[in-house]
């Protein structure tokens, strides 16, 4: 799994926000969530990792499992494998063209899985159920 | 051959990219104002359309528009498989004319494939579809108010009080600018609209 800091550092360029707006917004020193995303820090405690969850729009779970503090079940492992893999097949089956108007560039796995389905929709296959 | 020729023909969308290409040959790639001139005729787009309009207009061009919830990051979404083409648009807009402008943003996208199938992208080396297909969105949404200005102007100008005449050119000049400067700045209030519900939740 990508490590904590660029993970953090990926999920605030998806956003499109500089470290000042994040501690306007998180109310989180910029040197520390510098620090952080250069891994020169261990992943903050997971009430900061709350604020900082609601500022980059993401679930406060994931930032705790890639954080570390808790582990993904693995009906949610399987289940996110199993978006990814077929977003895959989506994203590189040359018959199917997409686009989409994005705020950022984060695809979320709600994404992926809504691009997937609407392959499903399109081509009348089913990715999501069997596997890709 | 020839019923391959029909099936290719039969699409409005690739039909519509024929004609474009075949006007703009000696200048390809044609500018995104251009473009969206043409677009904005051909698909009989109006500055205010219900939503079913649109639906209906699109249906007319063989795409398939909804308004659905999406997920937060998308604001629309577009795909193409065979002869199936689907735009899908967030139903949660809540910057006046973003339909429209997402609309286009789309649709422009779905040209640029029709453009590339018939060998004429549009796009250079460097050039990002998707920074066009704002320009394209913002011009598309110009074009549409243009189209309507002299009607406009006609009715105001027959008024047959002078102070009526001055009042209606006052309030046409009026909302023209506003509307004009919503084309250009649209993107910026989506951003302000997205930043204040990013607030809005984390105080909640």
């Amino acid at each position: 799994m990508e490590n904590f800091g660029s993970y953090m550092r990926r999920l605030r360029k998806s956003k499109g926000l500089t470290l000042k707006q994040v501690e306007t917004q998180a109310k989180v020193s910029n040197a520390y969530i510098s620090q952080i995303e250069r891994g020169l820090r261990k992943p903050p405690h997971p009430d900061i990792l709350k604020r900082l969850a609601k500022t980059y729009d993401v679930p406060h779970r994931e930032l705790l499992v890639v954080a570390g503090y808790l582990e993904e079940d693995s009906e949610a492992i399987a289940a996110r494998r199993n978006v990814e893999k077929a977003f895959e097949h989506v994203r590189t089956d040359p018959s199917f063209k997409q686009g989409t108007r994005l705020k950022g560039t984060h695809l979320s796995l709600e994404t992926k899985r809504f691009i997937v389905e609407m392959y499903e929709k399109l081509t009348q296959r089913s990715l999501l159920k069997e596997g890709a | 051959m020839e019923l391959l020729t029909g099936e290719i023909e039969a699409s409005p969308i690739v039909g519509f990219c024929k004609s474009v290409i075949s006007r703009h040959t000696e200048t390809w790639p044609p500018k995104e104002e251009a473009l969206a001139e043409e677009f904005v005729e051909w698909l009989g787009l109006k500055t205010f359309l219900t939503r079913d309009k649109l639906i209906e207009l699109c249906l007319s061009k063989r795409v398939n528009l909804s308004f659905v919830e999406l997920p937060p990051e998308l604001r629309g979404f577009n795909c193409s498989y065979q002869d199936k083409t689907e735009v899908v648009i967030t139903q949660h807009e809540t910057v006046l004319g973003a339909d429209l402008h997402n609309i286009s943003h789309e649709f422009r996208e779905v040209l640029e494939n029709g453009f590339v199938e018939l060998g004429h992208s549009t796009l250079g080396a460097g050039d990002s579809l998707e920074v066009r297909a704002e320009h394209f969105a913002m011009s598309a949404r110009m074009m549409v108010v243009a189209r309507e200005i002299p009607a406009y102007l006609d009715t105001v100008s027959n008024a047959e009080s002078t102070w009526v005449r001055y009042l209606g050119f006052g309030v046409l000049g009026f909302v023209g600018l506003v509307y004009l400067l919503s084309c250009v700045l649209l993107p910026h209030f989506e951003e302000i609209e997205s930043q204040t519900n990013r607030q809005r939740y984390i105080r909640t």
